[in-house]
C-alpha cells in the first residue's frame, strides 16, 4: 500500500517560532487521518508545508509520491484542499467559480457537481463573498470534491458550522470519495471522533503521538479503583499510568496500555482495593489525559 | 492554451470596467495627440500622459493579483495552475488591453497627422519594447511582489519619488540623462525585473524576489547616480569613431576675454585653438571635464556626474567653483574659461598649473537643404513632415512658426533658416538655431512620452512695427512674409571623438579675465 502523505523531520521555524519540530508521520492510502491539537499547534502549518504553501526548513514532505517542493499541477489535479482560511475569490458567483474550476481538472463530474450542489443546496446565482461561513465551505467542498480526488486535505473546515451541517459534509466527503485518503486538522475532537481512522496529536509543533483511532480507543480505559480505606498512591506507578490521583477512598488515573493482563497488575499494584473499573474512553477524553499528562510532566521537569 | 484562455476570460470579466477606463484614456489621450499642431501638449493632453501610464499600471496590479503570488492563503495556489499557463494568460491580458491599443492608437495617430503609419511600424515597435520595458514588465514585478493594490500604489508612488529626491540632490535634475547612464539603470532593472516575474511566476518565493527587487533597485540607482557621464562619449566615441588627429593648444598670443565673474569670483580663461581637424568639418563640444594641479598640491577637479553640456562645474572648498565654456564650435567662442573663488584661486595663484581634462567632439555633416514656404509644407529627409504657419497671439506679436513632425525620425538637429524664394539662406532675418523640444515654462504637466509622433518645433517673431533699433535686426516685418521661404537643413551625426587635452606650467595669473564693468 503506498502512502500518500509523508513527513520526514519536517521543521518549520518563523523568527522566535519553532512552529514545527521534526514531524515525522505516515498517512496510509484510504486513511481518514485526523491530525489534532489546540490552537496553534502547528497543523496549519504542516498542511501548508506539505501542499507547498510554505517552504520547510529543514526535513521533507512527500505528497502523491513528490516532494512537497515540486509539487505542481499534475499532483494538484488529484488533491482537494479546503481551510477556513482560504481566501476564495469573493467576486465570483457559485455557479461561475464552480464552472471556473472545472477547466482545470480533467476528472471532473458534472453528474458528481450536480448532486453535491443539491446536497448543499448551493445557490449558484449568489457571489461567494455574500455567502454565510457555512455556505462558502459548502462551495469550496463541492469545488473540491466534484473531479473526486486522491488526497482530500481540509483545514479546520467545519469550525463554527453548526453539528447537522457539519456530519451534512462529513457524510458527503465520505460517500462521494469512499477510495479517497482524507488529511484532516482540527482542535476540535469531537467533530472527528466519528469517522476519523487515525490520529496524530501535535502539540507546541511536535507530534506527541499518532495512532489509530481503534488502537487508541482499545488501548485507553479511565480506570476508578475503589479502597477500603483512604490510601496513598503506591510508589512507582507504571509510566502508562497517566494523570493519577485520589481522593479519599479512591483512587484513578488514566491507563495508556490496557489488555486483558491489566486487572490483575491493578489488583497487585492496590492490594487492598474492593472494586475495580475500567471504562472506555472517548477520543476527546484520551485526548485531554494525554495532553494533562504531558504538561505535568512538562511541569515536572521544569520544576527539576 | 485552454488554461490560458480560461484565466484571460476570468480575468476580462472581473477586470472589465478597468479596461474600459484605460481604453477610454488612451481614445481621448489619441484624440488630442492626433489634432495637435505644435511640440507643446494642451494641458488635458499632459494630464492623459500622466493618466494613461497611471491607469495602466494599477490594471497590471489588479490583473496580476487577481492571482496574488504574496501569501499562501489564495485559493489558485492549491489548484492545478501550470505556471507558464498563468503567465501567458496575463501577457495575453497586457498584450490585448495595453500593447495593442496603444499599437491601434499610434497607428491612428500617425495616419491622423499625415505620416505614413506602415513605414513608422519599426519605430511603433520599439516603442512597444521602451513601453514592455518601462512600464509593463517592471509593474507585474511589482505586483508580483507586493500584496494588494494600495501597497503596489505606495511603492509605486514612493519607488520614482525617492529616485528623484535621491537624483536631484546628486546631479542638476534639468541636465539630460546620458544614454549609458539611462541604458545601464534600465538594463539592471529589466533584468532584475524580468528575474522577479520569473521567480514569482515559478517558485514563489516572495522573499527572495523582494531582495533581488531591492538589489536591483539599489544597483540601477547606484549606476544612475555615480556612472560618469563621459562614459556616454566614450562608447558613442568607440562606435563611431572620427579618427581624427585632433590637439588643442593655447596660441603664442592667447586672445584676451573679458567677462563678469562676480565680486568674489576670479575669472580665468585660456583661448584655445585646435589642430587636426579639416577645415570642412562641422563638429561641435558635448563634454568637457577639467582638472587644475597646482606646482604647491593645490589641486581642482570637475565632479563628474555634471559634465552633460560643454561646459563644467568644479565645486570645492567654502563654495569655490569653476565654470568651463567649451571649446572649439562653429557657433562659440574656441576657449577655456574657469571661475574660481578668490579664496580657491589664492591657493594656485602663486603655484604654477597643469590644466589637463578631455572633451567629447560630435561631428556632423549637413543633410539635404528642403525650402518650406510661409504657411507650406514639405518632407524633409531625417526630419519628417515640416510645416510653417504663422501664428496669431491676441496680446503679443504674432509668430512664424516652424514644426516638424515624424514618426520614428532621428533628426534631433537642423538648421532653420530664412531666405527669399530660390535665393541664399540668410540671416536677415531670424538666427540659425537648433531644432528641439521645446521645455515649456507653463505651469501643469505638458508631458508627451506616450506620443508616436516626434514634433521639432521652433518660431520667429513678426512684427508690424519693423524697426533699425539695436537688437530689432531678429524680427520679422509682417511685410516681408509673402516673399520668404524657411530652409530646413538636418545636420546628420557622424561621428565621436574623445580629445585629451595638457596644458603644463601654466601661470594662470596671465589668463586672468578683467570684467567687463567696475
Amino acid at each position: 500500500m503506498s502512502t500518500p502523505l509523508r513527513t520526514e523531520q519536517l521543521t518549520k521555524t518563523f523568527p522566535h517560532v519553532d512552529a514545527l519540530h521534526s514531524l515525522t508521520l505516515e498517512v496510509p492510502e484510504g486513511a481518514v487521518f485526523a491530525l489534532v491539537g489546540p490552537n496553534g499547534a502547528g497543523k496549519t502549518t504542516a498542511i501548508k508545508t506539505f501542499l507547498n504553501l510554505q517552504c520547510p526548513t529543514s526535513g521533507k514532505a512527500t505528497i502523491l509520491d513528490t516532494d512537497s517542493r515540486s509539487l505542481g499541477a499534475p499532483q494538484l489535479e488529484q488533491i482537494g484542499y479546503v481551510s477556513e482560511n482560504q481566501k476564495l475569490p469573493g467576486w465570483m458567483k457559485v455557479g461561475y467559480f464552480l464552472s471556473y474550476c472545472k477547466e482545470f481538472y480533467p476528472g471532473w463530474r458534472d453528474d458528481d457537481l450536480a448532486e453535491l450542489v443539491r446536497l448543499y443546496d448551493l445557490p449558484l446565482d449568489r457571489k461567494l463573498n455574500h455567502l454565510s461561513r457555512g455556505m462558502r465551505v459548502k462551495a469550496a467542498l463541492a469545488s473540491s470534491l466534484a473531479y473526486r480526488p486522491k488526497l482530500i486535505v481540509l483545514d479546520e473546515p467545519f469550525g463554527g458550522l453548526d453539528v447537522l451541517v457539519r456530519e451534512q459534509l462529513i457524510e458527503s466527503i465520505l460517500d462521494r470519495t469512499p477510495e479517497a485518503t482524507v488529511f484532516l486538522a482540527s482542535h476540535d475532537l469531537s467533530e472527528i471522533e466519528s469517522f476519523a481512522s487515525h490520529i496524530a496529536y501535535l502539540n507546541g509543533g511536535r507530534l506527541e503521538f499518532v495512532e489509530e483511532t481503534a488502537m487508541l480507543a482499545a488501548r485507553f480505559r479511565e480506570v476508578q479503583v475503589t479502597l477500603d480505606h483512604p490510601a496513598e498512591l503506591p510508589l512507582g506507578m507504571p509510566a502508562a499510568w497517566l494523570n493519577p490521583q485520589t481522593s479519599g477512598a479512591v483512587a484513578a488515573f488514566t491507563h495508556s496500555r490496557y489488555d486483558h493482563g491489566s486487572q490483575a497488575e491493578i489488583q497487585a499494584r492496590f492490594p487492598g482495593a474492593r472494586e475495580i473499573t475500567a471504562r472506555v474512553m472517548t477520543l476527546r477524553s484520551i485526548v485531554l489525559a494525554l495532553s494533562k499528562s504531558a504538561k505535568g510532566a512538562a511541569g515536572a521537569t521544569g520544576a527539576r | 492554451m485552454h488554461a490560458i484562455l480560461v484565466i484571460f476570460k476570468k480575468d476580462v470579466r472581473r477586470l472589465w470596467w478597468q479596461i474600459a477606463i484605460t481604453l477610454a484614456l488612451l481614445a481621448a489621450l489619441g484624440h488630442q495627440d492626433s489634432w495637435r499642431a505644435d511640440a507643446i501638449p494642451d494641458s488635458l493632453e499632459g494630464w492623459l500622459n500622466l493618466l494613461v501610464p497611471l491607469a495602466w499600471a494599477c490594471l497590471i496590479a489588479q490583473v496580476v493579483h487577481e492571482e496574488t503570488l504574496v501569501g499562501d492563503r489564495e485559493f489558485w495556489m492549491t489548484r492545478p495552475y501550470r505556471w507558464p499557463s498563468l503567465l501567458a494568460a496575463k501577457a495575453l491580458f497586457l498584450v490585448l488591453f495595453i500593447h495593442l491599443p496603444l499599437f491601434t492608437a499610434d497607428f491612428a495617430i500617425i495616419a491622423a497627422r499625415g505620416l505614413s503609419p506602415a513605414a513608422a511600424i519599426p519605430h511603433l515597435l520599439r516603442k512597444q519594447l521602451l513601453l514592455a520595458g518601462g512600464l509593463t514588465v517592471p509593474a507585474v514585478a511589482l505586483a508580483a511582489i507586493v500584496r494588494n493594490l494600495m501597497q503596489f500604489v505606495f511603492v509605486a508612488v514612493l519607488a520614482p519619488v525617492m529616485v528623484m529626491f535621491c537624483a536631484s540632490s546628486i546631479r542638476a535634475p534639468w541636465l539630460s540623462v546620458d544614454e549609458v547612464r539611462s541604458g545601464s539603470t534600465v538594463l539592471v532593472l529589466g533584468v532584475a525585473t524580468v528575474a522577479v516575474v520569473f521567480l514569482q511566476y515559478r517558485w514563489r518565493r516572495s522573499r527572495l524576489a523582494r531582495t533581488m527587487a531591492v538589489a536591483g533597485g539599489l544597483l540601477a540607482g547606484v549606476l544612475y547616480a555615480f556612472v560618469p557621464p563621459g562614459y556616454t562619449y566614450v562608447v558613442k566615441a568607440a562606435a563611431s569613431p572620427a579618427r581624427l588627429p585632433i590637439s588643442l593648444q593655447i596660441p603664442p598670443e592667447p586672445i584676451h576675454f573679458n567677462r563678469n565673474g562676480g565680486p568674489d569670483a576670479v575669472g580665468v580663461y585660456l583661448s584655445l585653438t585646435a589642430s587636426g581637424i579639416p577645415s570642412n568639418s562641422l563638429y561641435r563640444s558635448q563634454s568637457l571635464s577639467v582638472e587644475v594641479q597646482g606646482s604647491n598640491g593645490a589641486h581642482f577637479q570637475t565632479r563628474p556626474t555634471a559634465v552633460y553640456q560643454p561646459w563644467a562645474k568644479i565645486e570645492f572648498g567654502a563654495g569655490a567653483n569653476l565654470i568651463a565654456d567649451a571649446g572649439p564650435g562653429p557657433y562659440s567662442y574656441s576657449g577655456l574659461s574657469m571661475t574660481f573663488s578668490r579664496s580657491a584661486f589664492a591657493r594656485i595663484r602663486d603655484s604654477r598649473a597643469t590644466v589637463s581634462g578631455s572633451l567629447a567632439v560630435q561631428f556632423y555633416q549637413l543633410g539635404q537643404a528642403v525650402r518650406v514656404p510661409v504657411g507650406g509644407s514639405r518632407n524633409v529627409p531625417h526630419m519628417g513632415r515640416c510645416s510653417s504657419m504663422v501664428q496669431e497671439w491676441r496680446y503679443s506679436e504674432a509668430l512664424l512658426k516652424v514644426l516638424c513632425e515624424s514618426a520614428g525620425g532621428d533628426g534631433i538637429y537642423a538648421r532653420v533658416e530664412l531666405a527669399s524664394p530660390g535665393g541664399e539662406a540668410n540671416l536677415a532675418y531670424g538666427t540659425r538655431r537648433p531644432f528641439g523640444n521645446f521645455s515649456p515654462d507653463i505651469a501643469g504637466p505638458r508631458l508627451t512620452w506616450l506620443s508616436p509622433v516626434d514634433r521639432w518645433q521652433t518660431s520667429f517673431q513678426i512684427t508690424d512695427n519693423p524697426s533699425n533699433a539695436p537688437g530689432s535686426q531678429w524680427l520679422i516685418p509682417r511685410s516681408a512674409l509673402p516673399n520668404l521661404e524657411i530652409v530646413i537643413t538636418p545636420e546628420l551625426i557622424t561621428g565621436y571623438q574623445i580629445v585629451d587635452y595638457r596644458f603644463p606650467d601654466l601661470d594662470l595669473k596671465d589668463y586672468v579675465v578683467k570684467p567687463l564693468l567696475r
